[in-house]
């Protein structure tokens, strides 16, 4: 009898029931914390990088650029017509690419400390946008994460935790209390999820069509690329099947981070290779900026309830030092 | 606790299934193309999506470190010093070059930090290295008009991205005549570190690249006009 009560509930479910799991996926509420550990991270990045610009910025943008506006525009106007478009590329004038710099620095830092974060985190995103479109040539993974993240970020309420906005707004009601919970925060968090699931999915593809990653010597090589070395890992040489298990390791992590990053018994799994991966790249192959950036991406991974619960540890530890 | 509409989560969930696709696209052409073919259904989906995903910077093939770490590549930067002298040499337009050339390398290692900084000017210099193209190409090439015509392209562009830094790099410089030369740092073997201790910056890794290759047909018809009489009875 019971089955049957099952079966006709089952037929009486509407289509929606159906759907309700994935709907839960993208759009149940959640807490802005995990969101806002991002931000601070993705906005100190982006002031990061627009100062590294400025340090040698007449080398970079003007009439004095390595590559000019000219072959800028040859290359993705004359040889190609793609869609890459700023108006940087049009822009000669060194006072007004200094202005473009010093505001992009300005939002990025404005969004690290959370100061009317809705608005800055769609200036920092496209004045960040804006930029590397103008610097081909001259960017690599790290640009690639802190735009997706920078974007998905413009989706979320990051600001609703750990910022100037959330103080000011406690300051102005009188009360101590949690931020709302929102689906927007859910939703800006599967993306970046899914997203990094797409990276690593075809880091491990490209992976595999190298025979180096294959035959475990691709972790020497790396090691021995002068132009990458930061710290001299080249030691890793003396115990081949240490630097082939490593080599294998990486290709199957990435190959598989995309499925076993869900279950909840192997994602800390994932994320400890994460750290070790990303934390690898960035002291031994010099790459500081982009291994950190990887790793502030992982963090979507991490509940926005665990984070809170470890700032509270951490600021009671910190009261009672 | 704020809730989605429900009418907003269907028209959210499409337009973030359009969204995947623009990330998907171009990871999903870079690996489906062959010498011989390209995949025709990814080819189509990358060109569907590509205005969004270009302009979105999402447009990557995420292929790090892959397929294989490869060899580094820089580029010298040598700048010979002009004198200009008052005789009517000068006044002609023709300067007499007389100190040695200073030298520096794209990327330096030592003088340009933060890491970051660094890190652009390698991204350059492999970028540089990818736009190549030689000054000239086999007559026998040549009878390939496509060939020929694709390379006529990558020449001019390379030839303006070498222009452009020339300039820049001259600006930076100071006066004087400024060249640049390709190099590429061989990744050394475990045995050649570990055992005979070369180091990982020795000058013998480093390899200045030529900017055009020998033309084949020029070589081989003088060595075959000198074996055709050798052949003939006397």
């Amino acid at each position: 009898m019971q089955s049957l009560n099952k079966l006709s509930d089952d037929q009486g479910s509407s289509w929606a029931d159906h759907w309700q799991p994935l709907l839960d996926f993208f759009f149940q509420p959640s807490n802005s914390h995990t969101l806002a550990l991002i931000r601070i991270f993705t906005g100190s990045m982006i002031a990061y990088i627009h100062l590294v610009w400025m340090l040698d910025l007449e080398a970079f943008m003007g009439p004095h650029a390595l590559v000019d506006n000219a072959f800028w525009h040859a290359l993705h106007r004359e040889q190609v017509l793609d869609a890459k478009w700023t108006y940087l590329a049009l822009v000669e004038s060194m006072p007004l690419i200094w202005a473009h710099e010093i505001l992009a620095m300005v939002a990025g830092l404005l969004l690290a400390f959370g100061l009317k974060t809705r608005i800055v985190s769609i200036l920092a995103w496209f004045l960040t946008l804006m930029t590397v479109h103008r610097m081909t040539g001259m960017l690599f993974g790290l640009d690639q994460i802190v735009i997706m993240l920078s974007m998905y970020l413009c989706l979320g309420r990051s600001g609703d935790s750990w910022s100037v906005d959330a103080w000011l707004q406690r300051r102005s009601s009188g009360q101590i209390e949690q931020p709302e919970a929102s689906w927007s925060n859910t939703f800006a968090t599967r993306w970046i999820q899914l997203h990094l699931c797409v990276i690593y999915l075809f880091g491990g593809i490209g992976k595999m069509r190298g025979d180096m990653w294959w035959d475990g010597s691709a972790m020497w090589y790396s090691a021995a690329a002068y132009e990458y070395q930061s710290w001299d890992l080249t030691w890793i040489g003396y115990s081949p099947m240490v630097a082939s298990i490593l080599t294998h390791m990486t290709v199957f992590w990435e190959l598989s981070y995309c499925a076993l990053i869900w279950p909840k018994w192997t994602r800390p799994v994932m994320l400890g290779i994460a750290l070790m991966v990303h934390g690898g790249i960035a002291i031994y192959l010099g790459m500081i900026t982009f291994g950190f950036m990887m790793l502030v991406a992982n963090l979507a991974f991490v509940s926005p309830k665990l984070l809170f619960d470890w700032s509270l540890a951490f600021s009671k530890a910190s009261r009672e030092r | 606790m704020r809730n989605c509409p429900k009418k907003m989560q269907a028209f959210l969930l499409a337009i973030g299934s359009l969204h995947m696709l623009g990330v998907l696209a171009e990871p999903l052409r870079f690996f489906s193309r062959s010498e011989v073919a390209v995949a025709p259904d990814f080819e189509l989906l990358a060109e569907t999506m590509q205005t969004y995903s270009q302009w979105l910077y999402l447009d990557h093939g995420y292929f790090f470190f892959a397929p294989n770490p490869g060899p580094g590549r820089l580029i010298r930067c040598s700048v010979q010093p002009e004198l200009e002298s008052e005789d009517l040499s000068s006044s002609q337009g023709l300067q007499i070059q007389a100190e040695a050339p200073a030298e520096t390398t794209l990327p330096d290692k030592l003088n340009q930090r933060p890491r970051l900084l660094y890190h652009r000017y390698l991204m350059l210099a492999e970028f540089y290295n990818s736009r190549f193209a030689p000054s000239h190409i086999s007559a026998e090439s040549m009878k390939d008009t496509e060939f020929a015509a694709r390379w006529a392209q990558d020449w001019v562009m390379y030839d303006r991205l070498q222009a452009s830094m020339m300039k820049s790099l001259k600006h930076k410089l100071g006066t004087g005549r400024v060249t640049l030369s390709r190099l590429e740092r061989s990744l050394p073997t475990p045995y050649m570190v570990l055992h005979e201790k070369v180091p990982l910056n020795d000058p013998r890794l480093l390899d200045v690249l030529p900017e055009s290759f020998p033309d084949p047909t020029v070589q081989e018809l003088p060595a075959e006009k000198l074996k055709e009489p050798d052949a003939k009875p006397q």
